[in-house]
């Protein structure tokens, strides 16, 4: 247990981590004596991108490897480039050596549904204002979306067009969220409103 | 035929009256040494009439004197006599500091710091430069913005030009310039001063219930971009309709015409070709971060029309790399794919906010695509420009704004 205790420290001084007058590890310790150790051990192979190698041209050329930053939006797309413009035929060579070679693009953000679409009948969008004039409470878009097998869109535009929008329910529903939002507390509230002001920087791109 | 002798009909204009000749009907002050008295030389062409001062004034009999205002009196001049610019050190040095050309005059000068506000008299103030020298500032401005960012939707093309030559930029270039303002119209005032009457603090400005010239005012519930166009200002702001040309104005707008005057004063003696390059060196050389500008409400859908309209794959956005999906600080990098290119990418806290932030950026991309920062302006083929320079090679006019 002791000499645990008293390794501790001592491991510190040696790893070079602390600052302390008297450290053990060569890479803290720079005198003229121990330039050749220290310049050994510090010798660090550069990345092979800035290396020369069999690939790379025998003339005098550039190496253009910068750091990875986001896009400037000064730099416009190929696909956003007119017809006229003359950059045009530049910016298609330098794509075509840097596209990479597999094709397959990154993952989906929102994964397709898989649900079809113009399936529906007028008769179906008449049924879908009526279940939801007749019940409002029990069938909420969700719902008839299952029932019918299309998007949520879909169905928002079907009822949105069906004068069915009670004004009275809307109130209703704005009220419980009213509660539900009194009943938080200042972290939760400071929160909330923090999310709200991001998406409006994000909107202004700040 | 007798030649006719235009010079000495308006030399009787400009011939001041003599005491002998004037009525004895009102009781007038002695002012023997007085300091307005001058004989006013013209920098225009035209000859007009002028009130004409007077030497002697007599008491008439010993009435009580009335008390007369100082801008009734025969021989008050409300701003600088001509004459005066030549003595004055702060207007050779200002000449001097903007390396004017040699035949821009200083009693042109010393015309383009009077304001309409400081003296009425449109021979001596800087109304008729300011108009002048405004719409040739805001065409090349203009122009150049057009030019080299042919995408900009029409309020950031507005508000472009508001930072470019809005009157509060004016303010600053005229301020780092050295001009600084006298603190009431006068005479005796050193004529490189710029000379205005100051609105009151505390004044409520003309605002827009007041009614403005566009005549749809009483019409429309909501202001159109298109209608900016065609009604409003420069800047996309609406013209006031009351709005009395010699009356107090801020600081700032007495500045915006002493500049706007400067250009108009060169345009005048030194022809097209300085005013522009004028313009271009106190104008547009200032740095301006168009990014900035920008400001959306549903990108996502705004990008989608644009795809649609120029027929491009449908926009799915892909994320790129994620960390910490399920901790406090997420970090998700979210692009936006049509088809197999990369339109826009962005990053942020949620996935919603990387969404957005990329397609923000898809859009800007699109918005300030540039040919080049020295793309050939309409004006650049003016004048004998022709024959030297190679053919006018039409710039990128595009289709518009994105209706979403």
């Amino acid at each position: 247990m002791d000499a645990r205790l008293i390794r501790r420290p001592l491991l510190d001084l040696a790893s070079g981590r602390s600052q302390c007058l008297l450290s053990l590890n060569a890479s803290t310790r720079r005198h003229q004596s121990s330039y050749r150790r220290a310049k050994q051990r510090l010798n660090v192979k550069p990345d092979s991108s800035f290396l020369q190698s069999n690939n790379s041209p025998q003339q005098d050329h550039i190496i253009f490897n910068p750091p990875s930053a986001a896009p400037s939006v000064f730099h416009t797309p190929l696909k956003f480039l007119p017809k006229e413009d003359k950059r045009r035929q530049f910016l298609e060579a330098t794509q075509s050596k840097l596209k990479p070679n597999s094709t397959r693009l990154p993952p989906l953000l929102q994964p397709k549904k898989g649900v079809p679409h113009h399936h529906l009948s007028d008769a179906d969008i008449a049924e879908i204002q009526r279940l939801k004039r007749e019940e409002p409470d029990q069938w909420n878009n969700n719902k008839l979306a299952r029932k019918f097998n299309c998007s949520g869109m879909f169905i928002s535009i079907c009822l949105s067009q069906a004068g069915s929008k009670d004004v009275d329910q809307l109130a209703q529903h704005n009220a419980r969220l009213e509660a539900i939002k009194e009943r938080w507390g200042p972290r939760r509230r400071m929160a909330h409103e923090d999310k709200q002001r991001r998406m409006q920087m994000a909107l202004r791109d700040e | 035929m007798k030649r006719l002798r235009i010079e000495r009909w308006s030399g009787q204009l400009l011939k001041p009256r003599t005491a002998s000749s004037r009525t004895r009907s009102r009781p007038c002050c002695q002012a023997t040494n007085s300091p307005f008295n001058c004989s006013r030389t013209y920098s225009s062409s035209s000859a007009a009439q002028r009130r004409t001062p007077s030497d002697d004034l007599i008491f008439e009999n010993d009435e009580p004197l009335e008390e007369v205002l100082e801008s009734s009196l025969p021989g008050y001049c409300p701003s600088p006599p001509p004459q005066a610019a030549l003595s004055s050190a702060k207007l050779a040095a200002l000449h001097a500091r903007l390396d004017l050309p040699k035949k821009l005059p200083l009693q042109t000068m010393a015309r383009t710091l009077v304001d309409p506000s400081a003296d009425p008299n449109v021979h001596f103030n800087n109304a008729s430069l300011a108009t002048l020298g405004g719409s040739i500032m805001s065409y090349h401005v203009s122009e150049w913005l057009l030019c080299t960012y042919p995408r900009l939707p029409m309020t950031v093309l507005f508000a472009a030009a508001y930072a470019y030559n809005g009157p509060k930029t004016l303010q600053l270039v005229a301020r780092e310039w050295g001009v600084e303002t006298a603190a009431a119209p006068g005479a005796e005032v050193d004529p490189g001063l710029l000379q205005f009457s100051k609105l009151a603090p505390g004044t409520r400005l003309a605002t827009r219930e007041g009614g403005s010239v566009r005549p749809d005012a009483k019409s429309y519930f909501r202001k159109g971009i298109s209608s900016s166009v065609v009604y409003d200002d420069e800047f996309g702001d609406t013209i006031p309709k009351d709005s009395e040309a010699n009356a107090p104005l801020p600081t700032e707008d007495a500045y915006a015409s002493f500049v706007k005057a400067v250009v108009g004063s060169i345009y005048l003696h030194a022809g097209r070709e300085a005013a522009k390059s004028f313009v271009k060196a106190h104008i547009l050389s200032r740095y301006l971060d168009i990014s900035r500008l920008f400001q959306f409400k549903e990108p996502v859908r705004e990008l989608s029309r644009l795809c649609a309209r120029e027929g491009f794959e449908y926009p799915v956005a892909r994320i790129l790399s994620e960390t910490g999906r399920l901790s406090r600080h997420p970090v998700f990098v979210v692009g936006i794919f049509s088809g197999p290119d990369k339109l826009g990418e962005g990053q942020g806290p949620s996935l919603q906010e990387a969404r957005t932030r990329a397609c923000v950026m898809a859009l800007k991309s699109w918005y300030l695509y540039s040919p080049g920062n020295d793309v050939r302006v309409p004006s650049d083929m003016e004048g004998g420009a022709a024959e030297t320079q190679p053919a006018w090679e039409p710039v990128h006019i595009d289709i518009g704004e994105v209706i979403h």
